[in-house]
């Protein structure tokens, strides 16, 4: 490829991909070089997602220059053989299956023996040699050319992104498809990118043969400070109001609310295209008060001169007020939106709901307490014996409820031990999460519980048997429906129809300290740790 | 700006004056040309490979013109250039025999390996082979493989190679993994036509090349195939010395695009000479010689540094990559990330080597209580991507299948990088209060 269109392709691709602005010379010319080195990977942990669109766009460039043919697989995708090699040969050749042909693959001239393309490997290879090789008719006669390169083939790239699903889905597939070049004599390029390095991912047993193995580097400041200040429209579009977070105007504002972006949150996130979420979602929280100054002197002058009204920036000493303003507000928003509790658009929604002072909560939070607040009076009780079964070892139990029975509370001699070991106990529970106890030590302590509530029914000798069984029904189907909600969880095998169906009970602490409110019951009681 | 003492004073400009451009072009097209495909040192055997054409030449030379079977076993380390051999000395033979590539890893049965050996020998035929009975089905000149013959008939077209009309070659790759087949039987079928055929009958010669980098593949090999085996192995290897490793990197930088001129030769040589001579790079040189004496890293480390040469900085600089650590993250931590991994790490020196969400928030919350001087409190939704930012980079290694818990939180993981390498990126991040956390035994 000549260098003075290789330099345009870098230059343009500079512009809109800035944040990788290194790694683009790098790839572009490994990937215009004659030949391409035979497979190469791409490590990128931290924004793989702009990576894969900076590589599509430098092989669309190769295209509309050399017309090389491509095709993108998305690693999730393909989970059997058949789909990835059906997407690659359809990609390569520009087809793509449409209803009215019966949604048929591609098959070029050959369309008797496109079906055994998608069969094996073999297949696979084959129908890349077909079509790949215009120039070599399909009676492969060795007796005449070179054997190693036809002299029309062109490269072609097939580029598989989320590589490391890609190798759990198809394992097999990894060390025969990394050596495409030398297996279709074919000048074809294996480009993988993964978030994960090569290392971690390969074959065992050197099956796979040596990538040629590109780092992108992390994205400096400057590079992502760029690389935010890319995302803002460049232009107004016509039909939008313009008093809108969004006018090019408020640009310059913008990059001054980018730095401090990036002072603010680069210590907790790196990665540009979660800053750019987080900056999308504060935006029109910070320049709202703007915006209202401009909305007020344009109804103030519409009443003399509709026309003049001139937008401009606020000065610098306004910007400071405003940052100071808005500073308590950056970290309920990494809180809520970094780890999308909230969307960006929500947040933002709420802000502008609330008056101006920044401290109310926005809507959205998760309600936890919901998911107890329409259970009977059983599932209650259910809920509040599972909790205690599983945060609970089996063997205190005795211990706890035989006590009951005779009025005491918990006895306080055991906090000696406690005490010293409380820290193990604690991270079993608490910490690695509940415990799993079998259904009869539920309905033990469900019993328990019931009795000394005293508002066990069965205590009235003239229940007939009929209500029983509907009592114990009652039970059986509360705890099915609590694993519907799944307050419960049932481990094990679900087909094991011996022994005892073993549950765990994921209530959390304060839910269950609720219901225990509601219940009259003093949960610390019960509760061999005291969170 | 050097001094060159060998050729007279000689200067190398910092950047490509205007008219020499076009020969850096052609130059660092031709270098990264020869990189691809290395070119032949005079007067040195690198690896071996003289001896292993000359010796696969002869062989194949048999089967081709004599009408012998024959039959080896290329070996070599993985990137020692034993398919090159292969190719060249195919490329030597006149008349062009028929040639069929296997490899294990496409076929992993015998049954696609017989599919694939009737396909490739039909294509190459121009003719549809082994369906003698339906003859008038068949139109030869547009279905030359449409319909294969049923299985049971593919055992016996191994046994009537000898009879097509051209000499057959079966370049067999992965060799290794065929031994892993049922019964090994297609290599028991081809093994014993090749020891069968008997010169001057009337057959075609039939040869049989395997290749693996596995040293220990006869070993593989049930008895009756061994038996049929001729045990002739070929062996290919790595540079021998530091002195050939050097030589052929140096052969790649040098070597000479067609159309130059003496000036731009002049200045490219010095420049080459000048990257040699530096400290670094030879320390570099010996340090890979040393561990790995592998071709294909060299190409990929000088490619590297190849690649990025423009007219503005056209010379080799010494820097050669060093291998890099499977997590470059933890040379540039995030604050939540750190966090995780210190309290992961006092969870492992503390006896717990698995450990989940939960437990490694109490850790950090109980470590801000006790210091009080946090830099920021941050609730559970940053600390709680950073983990899984950890997660997805295979750092925490689940120890549970993902779904057997409800509550994303009490997934059990455990730490895949050893706690001096979580010490080292710690250190890098510059923060004492981090580092005290480290140090600090709980």
């Amino acid at each position: 490829m000549a260098e003075s269109s290789l330099q345009s392709l870098v230059a343009n691709l500079t512009t809109s991909h800035s944040a990788q602005s290194d790694a683009i010379s790098h790839l572009a010319t490994l990937l215009t070089l004659d030949p391409p080195p035979p497979f190469l990977y791409l490590h990128d942990y931290l924004s793989p997602n702009l990576t894969t669109k900076l590589v599509v766009n430098i092989l669309d460039g190769l295209r509309s220059v050399q017309s090389t043919s491509f095709a993108v697989i998305d690693g999730y995708n393909c989970f059997t053989p058949r789909l990835f090699y059906d997407s690659v040969l359809n990609q390569l050749n520009n087809w793509t299956p449409t209803w009215e042909e019966g949604c048929s693959n591609f098959a070029g001239a050959d369309d008797n023996n496109a079906a055994s393309w998608l069969d094996s490997v073999d297949g696979f290879v084959q129908g890349i040699k077909s079509t790949q090789n215009p120039a070599l008719s399909v009676k492969e006669k060795e007796n005449s050319s070179h054997p190693d390169k036809s002299d029309a083939a062109s490269n072609f790239f097939v580029f598989v992104y989320n590589t490391e699903k890609f190798v759990v889905n198809l394992p097999l597939l990894i060390a025969p498809f990394t050596r495409l070049r030398e297996m279709t004599n074919l000048p074809a390029t294996v480009i993988f990118l993964s978030a994960v390095s090569w290392n971690q991912i390969k074959p065992s047993g050197g099956a796979a043969c040596e990538p040629y193995v590109l780092t992108l580097a992390i994205p400096s400041q400057q590079e992502t400070i760029s690389y935010l200040l890319s995302l803002f429209p460049s232009s107004n579009s016509a039909d939008i109001d313009p008093i809108n977070p969004f006018n090019t105007t408020l640009k310059p504002l913008y990059a001054h609310f980018v730095n401090a972006l990036y002072a603010i949150c680069s210590t907790f996130i790196r990665q540009p295209e979660e800053l750019a979420y987080i900056a999308a979602a504060q935006w029109p929280g910070f320049v709202a008060p703007v915006l209202a100054d401009w909305r007020s002197k344009q109804l103030a002058s519409e009443q003399n001169d509709p026309d003049s009204v001139i937008f401009d920036l606020p000065d610098e000493e306004t910007r400071l007020r405003l940052m100071k303003l808005f500073s308590p507000s950056w970290r309920t928003c990494m809180e809520l939106v970094h780890p999308r509790l909230c969307s960006a658009s929500g947040f933002s929604l709420s802000r502008d709901s609330s008056s101006s002072s920044s401290s109310s909560e926005p809507s959205g939070l998760p309600a936890e307490s919901l998911r107890t607040s329409g259970l009977s009076h059983m599932q209650k009780w259910i809920i509040l014996a599972s909790y205690v079964a599983s945060h609970n070892a089996a063997k205190t139990d005795l211990r706890i409820f035989g006590k009951q029975s005779e009025g005491g509370g918990r006895k306080k001699g055991g906090g000696t031990r406690k005490a010293r070991s409380s820290a193990k106990i604690k991270a079993s529970t608490h910490l690695m999460g509940p415990n799993s106890f079998p259904l009869d030590r539920l309905i033990a302590i469900l019993g328990s519980f019931l009795a000394d509530s005293h508002t066990n029914p069965m205590e009235d000798g003239d229940r007939s048997d009929p209500e029983v069984e509907a009592w114990r029904v009652n039970v059986f189907v509360s705890i099915s429906e609590l694993v519907e909600c799944r307050l419960l969880q049932r481990v094990g095998a679900h087909d094991k129809l011996d022994g005892p169906p073993v549950f765990k009970c994921y209530a959390s602490h304060q839910e269950v300290a609720e219901l225990a409110e509601d219940l009259g019951v003093v949960l610390s009681d019960y509760l061999w740790n005291v969170v | 700006m050097i001094e060159e003492p060998d050729e007279g004073p000689l200067v190398l400009p910092p950047s490509v004056p205007e008219h020499l451009r076009e020969a850096f072009w052609a130059q660092k097209r031709a270098v990264l040309q020869a990189l691809q495909d290395p070119p032949n040192i005079e007067g040195v055997d690198v690896g071996g490979r003289g001896k292993a054409l000359a010796q696969l030449s002869e062989l194949l030379a048999g089967s081709a013109v004599r009408d012998e079977g024959n039959s080896c076993l290329i070996l070599g380390p993985k990137g020692s250039g034993k398919t090159r051999v292969i190719e060249e000395a195919l490329r030597e033979l006149k008349p062009r025999p028929i040639i069929v590539r296997l490899s294990g890893h496409a076929q992993i049965n015998d049954r696609l390996a017989m599919k694939e050996i009737a396909r490739q020998v039909s294509s190459q035929l121009g003719t549809s082979w082994g369906q003698e009975e339906d003859e008038e089905m068949i139109n030869v000149e547009t279905n030359d493989f449409a319909a294969l013959p049923p299985p049971a008939h593919l055992p016996a077209l191994i046994s009537s190679l000898p009879s097509l009309p051209r000499p057959t070659i079966i370049v067999m790759d992965a060799f290794d993994l065929f031994t892993g087949h049922a019964r090994q039987a297609l290599l028991y079928c081809l093994l014993d036509t090749v020891q069968s055929i008997r010169v001057g009958e009337g057959h075609k010669g039939l040869a049989v090349i395997g290749v693996t980098s596995r040293l220990d593949t006869l070993t593989l090999l049930e008895k009756r195939v061994k038996s049929r085996f001729s045990h002739r192995t070929i062996r290919v290897g790595t540079p021998a010395t530091l002195e050939e490793f050097t030589g052929l990197a140096k052969a790649c930088l040098t070597v000479p695009p067609p159309a130059t001129s003496k000036e731009w030769n002049k200045i490219w040589l010095a420049s080459v000479q000048r990257f040699f001579e530096s400290k670094s790079v030879v320390d570099w040189f010996a340090e890979t010689f040393s561990i790995v004496r592998s071709v294909p890293l060299l190409r990929n480390a000088l490619m590297s540094k190849v690649v990025m040469l423009k007219p503005e900085a056209p010379w080799l600089s010494d820097d050669l990559p060093r291998p890099e650590s499977n997590f470059p993250q933890l040379r540039n931590l995030s604050y939540p990330t750190a966090v995780l991994l210190i309290a992961a790490a006092h969870r492992l020196t503390s006896g717990q080597a698995i450990f989940t969400f939960a437990a490694l928030e109490s850790d950090f919350k109980e470590y801000v209580r006790i210091v009080q001087s946090a830099p920021v409190q941050l609730a559970g939704g940053s600390v709680g991507m950073a983990f899984e930012n950890l997660v997805e980079a295979q750092i925490f290694e689940s120890t549970t299948a993902a779904s057997s818990n409800f509550d994303k939180r009490y997934n059990k993981y455990r730490c895949a990088i050893e706690r001096e390498e979580i010490r080292l990126a710690i250190d890098r991040t510059g923060q004492t209060n981090l580092k005290k956390w480290f140090s600090r035994s709980l």
